[in-house]
């Protein structure tokens, strides 16, 4: 199926800037948003949004890609509001703009990693209109007993303390040590993440949550994450995974094409 | 003011932004030509702020995704230096033809500096002369360095080597094709290029200064700038920070300023 894109400046006085990608043929109920990660353009690190729009759209389902204020080719804003609360802002008209453009009912989807994670759960708990997300490395807090099973293993395997030493100056692509990505990527306490979490599940939205090595210290996996949050009820709505062999950004084109297989059938049902 | 457009053959399109300006009488229009994969991504701050300077200084200029990269259309696998090299011309007529200017400097930045290089021996109407910005000079250099990156990536980020070191680039495609005319691509053979060249040689690694002879004996006026001490554009922790070769800006738009 051939993919069409054409370009959409949206916002006040047009100065945000997104790129649709739509179906040549018939469309899917789906239409994915894709945030940016860091302050990296929406083409994404290693093009990961420009590769995974193109295969949606192969499959039916329209995107957007698009640049939050001052980002990619996007204005910046005028002065008045918090990054976080500009975000929100730019996020709602990009929604705005694209249900405008497809002129047809749609499910919205809302992808991000990292700090385009932390928008889409943000975006979401302000926008009804989002009913879908796939969160990439979005926010990931100690877990008793993926610390207990760490410590346990290093124990019993004194080279793991050199592997570890050698990972304090390791840094992922987008530039961040994992804690410095904490200190310039505020999070909220564990309680608010899970309510959020927990308040979108009730309104009936559904998360892909995938989580990389870049959170080794926090959770090894899946179950890791639901003990995490043990005390809030996501209603089957969340379905967690945890790969360990894959870097934040998702480097190596395997790693690329697993990932956007996964994405895609859970987005639209496995390929028939 | 900027303007996000497709440009080029309908059944590959092209995205470029045009960055409008009051053209300088008999002043040049400005193309910038993108370096290759993760360079491009890191790059794409500098050249946005560089192309908002340049037209604040009268110089009306054009950045774009050559084929196959950025948001331009074309799978990874379909990028080639050949590729490139075509694109440059395209962009070229499109930026004379928007601008109304009868003539464009080309900066390239890294891989962008040799496409720039190898398709001003085409010999374009109108191509006033190149800046070249820590350009490639051979690719056999370059596709070890990009071997070696991806690899140090790999290793660092998940603790274990590559699964392939040899057909990917931290996160691109690199085919046989590609590689092919990447291994074949050497700027020291000398054939004539632009007649006007300045290079900026202040990266790491250094741009190797047997590029200044091969320049001069082709013909070409070549000024050679390498004492700008600039901070890294080109590093992990560039790509999430606001990190900006200040000084290579600013010779940029001087140069451009005062182009000739």
């Amino acid at each position: 199926m051939a993919v069409r894109e054409r370009i959409i400046r949206f916002g006040e006085n047009g100065r945000l800037v997104g790129m649709l990608a739509t179906p040549g043929g018939s469309f899917a109920s789906t239409a994915v948003l894709f945030f940016n990660a860091g302050i990296v353009h929406r083409v994404g690190a290693h093009r990961f949004n420009v590769k995974l729009a193109r295969l949606l759209a192969a499959r039916g389902a329209p995107s957007m890609r698009f640049d939050l204020s001052g980002l990619g080719d996007s204005a910046a804003a005028p002065p008045g509001q918090g990054f976080e609360a500009q975000a929100i802002a730019d996020i709602r008209a990009a929604i705005d703009a694209f249900a405008a453009a497809l002129a047809r009912p749609a499910r919205f989807a809302a992808i991000g990693m990292c700090s385009g994670a932390d928008n889409a759960w943000r975006a979401a708990l302000a926008d009804e209109r989002l009913a879908a997300l796939v969160l990439l490395d979005p926010y990931a807090y100690e877990n008793r007993r993926a610390k207990l099973q760490r410590m346990a293993a290093k124990a019993a395997d004194p080279e793991r303390w050199g592997r570890a030493l050698g990972r304090l100056g390791r840094q992922d692509s987008l530039g961040q040590r994992p804690e410095e990505a904490d200190a310039s990527r505020p999070f909220p306490a564990r309680a608010e993440f899970g309510a959020g979490l927990q308040s979108l599940t009730r309104r009936g939205v559904d998360m892909l949550i995938l989580y990389t090595r870049f959170v080794e210290e926090q959770l090894a996996r899946p179950e890791h994450f639901f003990d995490t949050f043990r005390d809030f009820d996501f209603n089957g709505r969340i379905e967690v995974g945890v790969d360990r062999g894959v870097d934040h950004t998702y480097t190596e084109l395997s790693a690329q094409k697993a990932v956007f297989g996964r994405i895609a059938d859970w987005l639209l049902g496995p390929r028939s | 003011m900027s303007t996000a457009f497709h440009f080029g053959d309908s059944a590959r399109p092209l995205y470029g932004v045009f960055h409008a300006a009051k053209l300088r009488a008999g002043g040049p229009a400005v193309l910038l030509c993108n370096p290759f994969g993760e360079e491009a991504i890191r790059a794409f701050r500098i050249y946005r702020l560089l192309a908002e300077k340049l037209a604040a200084e009268g110089a009306p200029t054009l950045r774009f995704d050559y084929y196959a990269t950025g948001d331009s259309s074309g799978d990874c696998s379909e990028a080639s230096l050949s590729g490139f090299v075509e694109g440059i011309r395209e962009a070229h007529q499109e930026l004379l033809d928007m601008s109304g200017a009868a003539r464009s400097i080309w900066i390239g930045l890294r891989l962008g500096g040799a496409a720039a290089v190898l398709a001003a021996r085409q010999s374009p109407q109108g191509l006033a002369g190149l800046i070249l910005w820590d350009p490639i000079v051979t690719g056999a250099a370059y596709l070890d360095e990009l071997a070696a990156g991806h690899r140090a990536a790999i290793e660092s980020q998940i603790g274990r080597p590559p699964s392939d070191a040899l057909s990917e680039a931290i996160g691109f495609e690199l085919t046989d094709e590609f590689r092919r005319e990447l291994a074949a691509l050497n700027l020291l053979l000398g054939e004539r290029t632009a007649r006007k060249v300045i290079v900026i040689a202040g990266g790491d690694p250094a741009t190797d200064p047997a590029l200044r002879t091969a320049l001069t004996d082709a013909g070409a006026d070549v000024d050679w700038r390498a004492d700008l001490d600039e901070a890294s554009w080109n590093s992990d922790k560039a790509l999430n920070s606001f990190v900006v070769p200040t000084r290579t800006l600013e010779l940029i738009v001087e140069t451009v300023r005062l182009w000739r």
